[in-house]
């Protein structure tokens, strides 16, 4: 098949921070993405992560701006946005052991 | 970071796929804007190669989420996006044709709004140590055929542990639970949900068996299917360490679909890592779609496209990149991006799902484009540190 050409997205990550967990998810019903996204900095000891979300369309153009996520809206590393049948799009996440579900409309 | 996006009407043909760079460095430019077609036929990477063990979890550059505490509640309008957008229902799940694009794609994207709900308290993960798949509990989520969220995580009760489906709305005693089980992956079906089930024990590397199994809308089990069960691990082509999976569900053919990294030991006395493809009918039959499948396979997703489901794996070996097909008997490794990686359980970059956007698949990584993607370390066992590092 070969290399398919990507659409680079910028998402100027703070300076020393990693970009990880990344997820998609399609947005609204106007064939855009929801990308989300964390930004890691710190070590193993002491890590610490802030959770992005920006809307793009098929051709990067960007939509929605770079948005920070609450820390109460965080997200897993290992799971998936889901989106249901009515548009919303959800995910969860353990805070403090209680598990909590996470649900954005466009 | 990037998307390409992969035109599901030629299978060969254009694609489209957007990408993110990753990293401290991101260089100047690095938006490159439109798709390019891809002539010719697929490159078949990765037959007969195999790739060596893995330590715990095998995921690649994937950082921890530190996921402070914070407010039970919030509401985070959208940045951005204007006005009215796109009126209409959305499209559900995924699939659906997409329109002409508005004339801007900020008018489209209206605002979000983002509400937080807590499961009752007695539902709590288990939150894993560093030898099992990270501290980070995994918490699945699904929307079954009613609409109702369902979440799973994994359980544990003094020694013990169980996979457990919530519905929002579950009590700690009303949720759904497997015994013995760690959770591998969660979807819905038409008449309840479904659970990728591991050996729940703790160290990765010494699973000897994964599982599926089918639940009604009451919760009970209506079967569980074990995928393989291993006597021990020692034993030539014993099956283990299974770990960072998802299941995914066709309604139209009542089958469900798992898929996910495990080891197996080779003749040359070394358990290798690779991916692991099956398929399982209404009645839980299983079919081996590929019993390795990449090598190494460090992550894995699924997308439900109709009646079919797309995969893709992240490979540092056999192949290197992001590779892709649907899932069926013998998949291919059809790498769709080569990125640079070391042979032993590191790739430069990182999945982030797959997008139906209705003619085309989109499909997000990671990546650090400062490193050149053909950067060879070698292969296993002679890879050269000095790059590898």
């Amino acid at each position: 098949m070969g290399d398919l050409s990507p659409v680079w997205l910028m998402p100027a990550p703070a300076a020393g921070a990693r970009l990880g967990s990344l997820k998609a998810a399609r947005y609204g019903d106007a064939g855009l993405i929801l990308i989300a996204w964390a930004e890691n900095t710190g070590n193993s000891r002491m890590p610490s992560s802030t959770y992005f979300t920006m809307v793009v369309d098929r051709t990067g153009a960007v939509c929605q701006p770079k948005t920070a996520l609450p820390a109460a809206q965080a997200f897993t590393p290992g799971d998936d946005l889901i989106a249901h049948p009515d548009g919303s799009i959800a995910w969860a996440n353990v805070q403090s052991n209680r598990i909590q579900l996470v649900k954005l409309v466009p | 970071m990037g998307t390409v996006t992969r035109s599901k009407t030629m299978f060969w043909g254009a694609s489209l796929l957007i990408a993110a760079c990753g990293g401290e460095d991101p260089p100047a430019g690095m938006r490159v804007a439109g798709s390019g077609a891809v002539g010719g036929l697929p490159g078949v990477a990765g037959a007969g190669g195999m790739a060596p063990p893995l330590g715990a979890g095998g995921n690649a550059n994937v950082a921890g989420s530190g996921g402070g505490a914070g407010n039970a509640s919030g509401t985070a309008g959208g940045a951005g996006g204007t006005g009215a957008g796109i009126g209409g229902q959305a499209a559900a799940g995924g699939g659906g044709m997409i329109g002409p694009p508005p004339a801007s794609c900020g008018e489209a994207a209206r605002p979000y709004q983002v509400s937080v709900t807590p499961l009752d308290a007695g539902l709590v993960p288990y939150s894993g140590d560093r030898s099992w798949a990270g501290a980070t509990p995994r918490v699945p989520v699904a929307v079954d055929a009613a609409g109702t969220w369902l979440v799973g995580f994994t359980r544990q009760s003094g020694t013990s542990y169980s996979a457990v489906i919530a519905r929002q709305d579950s009590m700690a005693d009303s949720a759904w639970s497997v015994p013995d089980a760690a959770l591998g992956g969660l979807t819905a079906t038409k008449d309840g949900a479904a659970a990728l089930l591991f050996d729940p024990n703790t160290m990765v590397d010494a699973r000897v068996w994964a599982a599926v199994a089918r639940l009604a809308s009451d919760g009970s089990v209506q079967w569980k299917t074990e995928l393989f069960h291993s006597p021990n691990l020692e034993d030539e082509g014993t099956k283990g360490g299974a770990s960072s999976g998802r299941l995914a569900y066709v309604p139209d053919s009542d089958t469900l679909f798992a898929y996910f990294g495990h080891t197996q030991r080779y003749d040359d006395g070394v358990r290798h890592q690779g991916g692991y493809l099956a398929s399982l009918d209404a009645g839980g039959t299983q079919q081996v779609l590929s019993g390795w499948f990449g090598s190494h396979n460090l992550d894995q997703r699924l997308l439900v496209d109709a009646a079919r489901v797309a995969t893709v794996g992240l490979g540092d070996a056999y192949p290197k990149g992001i590779f892709f097909d649907y899932a069926a008997m013998r998949p291919r490794t059809n790498v769709i991006y080569r990125l640079a990686a070391d042979g032993v359980g590191s790739t430069n970059g990182q999945l982030g799902g797959m997008v139906d956007l209705g003619s085309e698949i989109a499909i997000p990584f990671i990546t650090n484009r400062s490193v050149a993607q053909d950067l060879d370390a070698g292969t296993w066992p002679d890879i050269d540190d000095a790059i590898s590092m």
